[in-house]
């Protein structure tokens, strides 16, 4: 690599492409500083680029929009090289770092820098072992695949057969709030998600009728109480965590679960159950984490309990979702900060 | 001090201080004010030998002038003083409003607020209401949604209550809000230790108040299906974080945004993290919205790299800047109640603050005198800019012209997505970008159409995502009353449709267009570009 090394100019590494290290990135760059931009995927955007726009006849604040903004602007600025399908293998610490980057396991190339912010994201829960079908049962989706669905078709359809479902129900909590799991804490965004899926669904397919099982239904966006009561005709809350869920032999869900209003197990038939799976560390953020020479928390993220307390190490830097489960609007936050302890680190 | 580089922060609260040392340390002087006589602050906080100016029993009363060069009087205990300076962040401290009235309850030595019981706790010696033994109970947003700062703060003293005061606690909720760091966890804790939740779903329930001052609490427990009577010795209701008065006082006084509580930052992503309507002004914690302590820093970082990025920010004003010719001007102050980013100042009459104008369009495409331009954004310029596809109708099937007016920001990127995608989009489509739909004029309507467009298609971003606020609402009335216009020239009303779209939304996008490919096929080709050679439209 013939890279020019300009001593007067500061030099970041930016791990991870998804919102948080877009926005990184971008306010590094505007301080003049060099960043390399390492996303290990085949493109930039992370998870949120991958959520569908839940406004109907207003915008819901989701968030998911500020994606698209920021990554044309990252790809545009002269000062972000982006290496994409690319990691992180080797870091040599001597009071500034020197990074072996690998792209697709081809190629490598190494580069020096003053300071790593370290934005790799969350890994979803993985349903599989839970009780719920999922994978085994066409109609059983996560989340993250309902976005999908419906960012690229507009409408929702049962996977099995593309009809349009009458009755979908929606999971909270799954692998969030669950001691089972190990995994002590809430996920933050689902119910928020949740919900407006639901409004959105409600909106475009009004025959389609939606039930949501929570545990407790967590706040989301600055008029929330406003919202939910507006929720409350639309979308039937159910205060359960459902047992499990059996195909039916007409291609149909029988979901399980103990009503709370008639004290009974019922069994309920649905045509489409989406997991509201939940947010955990990183697959690799380990490794990732380990080549600093930095620990995680008990729970796997960089740290949970203190946001403002960065990693002892002098000069690592974290943003978003590696900090532990938060949206896209505090994932940018975190980003502003994670930069502006950069600046005042590398005194600039 | 340079006085051209001193940025205000209001406020007297450690979100105020923590954005005051940080831009202490990186040479930025400061002038903090804070309202309050007794701020949380005093100067010998601050480091020594820095360029850190304290004001407080200080109110702001005006505000003048634009990014880097601000005008600011206040109100210094009855004296009139005014500071020169760059950048304004507003850190004023939330209030509590204690839930009594919610609930039908008046305070007594029975029935306390979160903030009181905080007190008693952490001074037992100086208060002794709270006594060993006590049945103790909590309102956890019970008959309005709460938040987690509100909630992790009545886990934490529960935790105090069941363990040093020995009290049995019951946390009485709705939906238990543990949407924050650690609370999840922090929720098992309090079970561990004996805390009682007793959550409501469908029911709620009845409370009032004792002559012995006790509340009675009536309910129906959902997970035993019995009927119960409780009268704890103590009950605590739940606050509501709320903006102080004097905070929608500084509000109207800077001319901010709102959300629908009162903090300043109106209620649109576009303003994440901390920005505000105004360039420079700069709003965070516990002005901005319902936070943590930890979330205060968050955002004091924010502010600090905000100040920063703008002080160091040498680029000179972008030419796409609104420009009035005053000659022409008749001063009806159209543009100056209208600018959203209140760029537009006035003296004998209006003029433009180059460095705050961000180049919407809203002032030039409102204006009845058309006396205001944009560099890009002028009819003959937006006209050379709608160029009909050159094969065209010289096919035998008819295959429409469609204008789609784009805004930056949301459809144009949109687009751009579909195009990457390669998702379907009409032969015949030209789009045309603005930098906000706001700034589409009847001119630029009808440019389309001379040039023989047989649809039109405004696109703007959600209703409340608009960068300019205001923006899509503005060019929907427009293209309204363009529509009248249409029923004059015998045009169909189906050929001019607004529409809004995200920016994410490639196959939206897509579907829009050519499902108004659709309609105006059946339409057919517009009466206007019937009676034009359509061969060559340079010469219309
Ligand atoms: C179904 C669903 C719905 C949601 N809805 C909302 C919502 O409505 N509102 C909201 O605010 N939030 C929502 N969220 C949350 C939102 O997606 C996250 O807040 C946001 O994506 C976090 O961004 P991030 O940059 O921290 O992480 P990510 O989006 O995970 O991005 C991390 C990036 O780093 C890359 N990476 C990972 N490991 C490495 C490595 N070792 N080296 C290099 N690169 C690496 C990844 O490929 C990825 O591109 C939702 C999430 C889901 C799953
Ligand atoms: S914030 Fe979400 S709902 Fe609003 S426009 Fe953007 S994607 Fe749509
Ligand atoms: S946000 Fe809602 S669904 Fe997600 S973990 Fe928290 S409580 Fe469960
Ligand atoms: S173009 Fe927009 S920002 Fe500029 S002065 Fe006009 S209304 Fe204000
Ligand atoms: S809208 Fe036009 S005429 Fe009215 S004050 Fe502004 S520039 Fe003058």
């Amino acid at each position: 690599m013939g890279s020019i090394i300009n001593m007067q100019r500061k030099h970041a590494i930016v791990i991870g492409g998804g919102i948080a290290g877009l926005c990184a990135a971008l306010e590094l760059a505007r301080f003049d500083i060099d960043v390399d931009l390492v996303e290990k995927g085949p493109a930039l955007g992370g998870h949120a680029r991958s959520l569908t726009c839940k406004a109907t006849d207003r915008c819901v604040k989701c968030g998911a929009c500020l994606v698209e903004e920021r990554l044309q602007a990252v790809v545009e600025n002269p000062n972000i090289k982006v290496h994409l399908g690319s990691e992180i293998m080797e870091v040599q610490d001597s009071g500034g770092f020197s990074v072996v980057i690998s792209n697709e396991g081809k190629s490598t190339c190494s580069c020096e820098a003053d300071a790593v912010i370290i934005a790799s994201g969350f890994s979803l829960f993985r349903p599989d072992g839970k009780p719920y079908g999922y994978k085994r049962f066409a109609n059983v989706l996560t989340n993250l695949d309902l976005e999908r669905m419906i960012r690229m078709q507009g409408s929702v359809k049962r996977p099995s057969d593309q009809r349009e479902p009458e009755k979908i129900a929606f999971i909270q909590c799954v692998g969030s709030r669950d001691a089972k799991t190990g995994h002590l804490w809430c996920s933050r965004i689902c119910c928020g998600a949740a919900l407006r899926m639901s409004r959105l669904i409600r909106s475009r397919q009004p025959q389609v009728t939606i039930s949501v099982f929570y545990i407790d239904i967590q706040s989301s966006g600055r008029d929330f109480q406003f919202f939910l009561d507006g929720l409350r005709n639309d979308v039937r809350l159910i205060r359960a965590i459902p047992a499990d869920v059996f195909r039916t032999e007409d291609d149909r869900l029988s979901m399980s679960y103990f009503d709370p209003t008639s004290r009974q197990s019922k069994d309920e038939i649905f045509d489409m159950i989406i997991l509201s799976v939940g947010l955990c560390p990183g697959d690799d953020l380990k490794g990732l984490c380990s080549l600093f020479g930095m620990k995680l928390s008990d729970s796997g993220f960089v740290t949970v309990s203190d946001k403002t307390e960065y990693p002892e190490k002098h000069g690592v830097f974290a943003a978003g979702t590696v900090l532990g489960p938060m949206g896209i609007a505090e994932s940018i936050a975190s980003a502003g900060k994670a930069v502006w302890e950069a600046i005042r680190y590398l005194k600039i | 001090m340079d006085l051209q580089n001193t940025t205000i922060i209001i406020g007297g609260g450690s979100c105020a201080k923590k954005i005051a040392f940080d831009l202490l340390e990186k040479g930025i002087s400061v002038t903090v004010v804070s309202s309050e006589e007794n701020a949380g602050l005093c100067l010998s906080d601050f480091p020594k030998n820095t360029p850190v100016e304290l004001l407080t029993q200080t109110r702001i009363i005006k505000c003048r002038g634009a990014v880097g060069n601000f005008t600011v009087s206040m109100d210094l205990n009855g004296k009139l003083i005014e500071r020169n300076i760059s950048n304004i962040v507003l850190a004023e401290e939330d209030r509590r409003e204690p839930n009594f009235g919610l609930y039908g309850l008046t305070p007594s030595e029975r029935i306390l607020s979160l903030s009181q019981v905080n007190d008693i706790i952490n001074e037992p010696q100086r208060d002794d209401r709270i006594k060993s033994g006590f049945k103790t109970a909590f309102f956890a947003g019970l008959l309005r949604e709460t938040d987690p700062v509100i909630t992790g703060q009545i886990m934490l003293l529960s935790l105090d209550l069941q363990s040093r005061f020995k009290n049995q606690v019951y946390i009485l909720t709705g939906n238990l809000k543990v949407a924050g760091d650690g609370l999840e966890a922090l929720y098992r804790k309090t079970r561990d230790e004996g805390v009682v939740y007793i959550k409501f779903s469908n029911s709620l329930p009845s409370i009032s108040q004792q002559e012995d001052n006790r509340a009675l609490i009536e309910f129906y427990d959902e997970i035993t299906a019995e009927q119960f009577k409780f009268t704890p010795d103590i009950t605590v209701v739940d606050e509501a974080i709320v903006p102080s008065e004097y905070l929608s006082e500084l509000t109207k006084v800077f001319k901010l945004g709102r959300d629908m509580a009162g903090f300043v930052q109106s209620d649109n992503v576009r303003r994440i993290p901390v920005y505000t309507n105004r360039k420079g002004i700069l709003v965070a914690g516990p002005s901005r919205t319902i936070q943590t302590r930890f979330d205060h820093d968050i955002d004091a970082a924010n502010a600090g790299l905000s100040v920063y990025g703008l002080l160091k920010d040498s680029a000179p004003v972008p030419e796409n800047r609104a420009e009035i010719d005053r000659g022409r001007c008749v001063r009806c102050l159209t543009c100056y109640r209208l600018c959203p980013f209140i760029a537009i100042s006035l003296d004998a009459k209006p003029f433009v603050v180059g460095e705050a104008c961000e180049g919407c369009g809203i002032c030039a495409a409102e204006c009845p005198k058309t006396t205001i331009t944009i560099k890009g954004l002028s009819g003959p310029e937006i006209s050379d800019r709608i160029v009909r596809p050159a094969d065209l109708g010289r096919e035998k099937v008819f295959t429409p012209f469609i204008v789609a007016f784009c805004c930056n920001r949301s459809a144009s990127m949109a687009r751009d997505l579909a195009v990457n995608n390669k998702l379907d989009m009409p032969k015949g489509l030209v789009t045309v970008e603005l930098p906000c739909a706001g700034g589409i004029s009847l001119d630029h309507i009808l440019h389309a159409l001379r040039k023989g467009a047989d649809g039109i298609m405004i696109l703007t971003c959600h209703e409340g995502n608009c960068h300019s606020e205001k923006g899509n609402i503005y060019a929907r009335r427009r293209a309204d009353s363009v529509l009248d216009l249409f029923d004059q020239m015998g045009l169909e009303r189906q050929r001019l449709v607004v529409k809004t779209i995200a920016s994410n939304m490639a196959m939206e996008f897509s579907e829009l267009l050519t499902k108004f490919e659709e309609q105006i096929i059946v339409l057919g080709v517009s009466k206007i570009a019937k009676t034009k050679d359509i061969g060559d439209d340079k010469t219309g």
